[in-house]
């Protein structure tokens, strides 16, 4: 529990994380207006602003300073990190996720949909290990695979089933759960 | 001074990714479209045949984006854990105190990467169109295709010129892949106001595209001086942001 408090501090304490929240927000409340309707169009948009966050959670423990060294050295057990970490980064995002379908008027579904978008996210940067580089393979198949190739296995449609980006983030954290334990720490 | 800022780009592994993804990812498309666009091309449906290859240039746009993003951000990586807040622009600027000339000699490494990757798309994309819908491509107009490639440069300097302002690179990435993608938000923007057809990424592409959905009679050369101006515009802003700011 102390671990999930203390990983929940640092990611509340990340300025990046409360501009990306901040940035999201804004972008999709304007979308709404834009586009004056209701439906799945300007969670599009903000499912990017989800994808951004759980790089950045990650990301951040793996840039240069190393901040990862000192977690480890905090809390050795790699596997109980990890999970902290994944906690704390849907209890992080939970609110967000929350407002988002709200504001878009969407339900339940839509917010979990969100928390597996940001999971998923934080499970690839914690195998990529670089913020800009996880990035591209997870737009790609969010805004080029999944529209071009419409296969129900894909994550990236909001509208589409939710179960399948939580199948994705679950998978992406298993990877991480093999790899982590087994490398050097940066 | 180019040579330098070549190698720093190209030993850039996020920079090897743009590259693979981008000059990968229009001919991969245009082999998975095959079909569907061979069957609209027999019936008619197809839209502007002149379009027929050109068309596809407008993807993998991803690949420019990245090498310009990055291009700027990786200079904005910190250096490592024993010289906090120092970062790689220190070195550089060490070694090239000369800010604009610094610039100048980024921008030219950049265009010259694009240059040859959109030159290599370019020649795989039209191959491509030649072999899977040779009766139906049409003939090779060395304009159009110059203006493709321009459009490819350009692109690459726009980014460039928005990781200038913002010294950043995750969120003008985010924005500028996903304003590439089927759900550009520029595009959207179109249906909601006429001004929307003069955005940068928009009215580049008329250089190269004649049909297609645009309802704005816009000519290619303005089409290419609108989105010169923007670029000019944004990269005088990053350039004088660059020359003031502290390191």
């Amino acid at each position: 529990m102390r671990s999930v408090r203390a990983e929940l501090l640092k990611l509340a304490t990340l300025p990046s994380l409360r501009r990306t929240a901040l940035l999201t927000m804004t972008a999709t409340g304007l979308l709404r207006w834009a586009v004056g309707s209701d439906g799945p169009l300007p969670l599009t948009y903000t499912q990017a602003g989800f994808l951004i966050a759980g790089v950045l959670a990650v990301g951040s423990e793996f840039e240069a300073g190393a901040q990862i060294r000192a977690t480890l050295l905090a809390l050795p057990r790699r596997l109980p990190l990890l999970a902290a970490k994944a906690v704390a980064l849907g209890l992080m995002t939970l609110p967000a996720a929350v407002s988002a379908a709200l504001l878009c008027g969407a339900g339940m579904r839509v917010t979990g949909y969100l928390m597996a978008t940001t999971l998923l996210a934080g499970a690839v940067t914690a195998v990529v290990r670089h913020p800009v580089t996880s990035l591209l393979p997870l737009l790609l198949v969010y805004y080029v695979a999944t529209p071009l190739l419409r296969k129900d296995w894909l994550p990236g449609d909001p509208a589409g089933a939710g179960t399948t980006a939580a199948v994705w983030a679950l998978a992406a954290a298993v990877v991480a759960a093999v790899v982590f334990p087994r490398r050097d720490a940066a | 001074m180019v040579t330098a800022e070549l190698r720093k780009l190209l030993a850039l592994p996020t920079a090897w990714a743009g590259l693979a993804i981008g000059t990968l990812l229009a001919p991969l498309i245009v082999l998975i479209n095959a079909r569907y666009t061979h069957a609209a091309l027999v019936d008619g449906t197809y839209g502007d045949v002149a379009d027929l290859g050109l068309m596809d240039l407008g993807i993998g746009l991803i690949g420019p984006m990245v090498l310009g993003v990055v291009s700027i951000s990786s200079e904005y990586t910190p250096t490592g854990e024993h010289s906090p807040g120092i970062t790689q622009l220190h070195a550089t600027l060490t070694a090239m105190p000369s800010r604009l000339r610094l610039l100048t000699a980024k921008l030219l490494a950049l265009v010259l990467v694009v240059l040859a990757q959109a030159v290599v798309v370019a020649t795989a994309v039209l191959t491509l169109n030649e072999i899977l819908h040779g009766d139906f491509t049409p003939p090779l107009e060395p304009a159009r295709i110059a203006s493709a490639l321009l459009y490819w440069v350009l692109l690459a300097v726009f980014s460039f010129a928005i990781a200038l302002i913002t010294r950043n690179g995750i969120v003008p990435l985010t924005v500028l892949i996903i304003n590439s993608t089927f759900v550009s938000v520029s595009y959207l923007l179109t249906k909601v106001t006429d001004l929307a057809y003069y955005l940068p990424d928009i009215v580049g592409a008329r250089m190269f595209i004649r049909g297609g959905a645009f309802a704005q009679p816009i000519s290619p050369v303005a089409a290419g001086l609108t989105m010169t101006a923007w670029i000019a515009l944004l990269l005088a802003i990053g350039a004088y942001l660059f020359h003031r700011r502290d390191a």
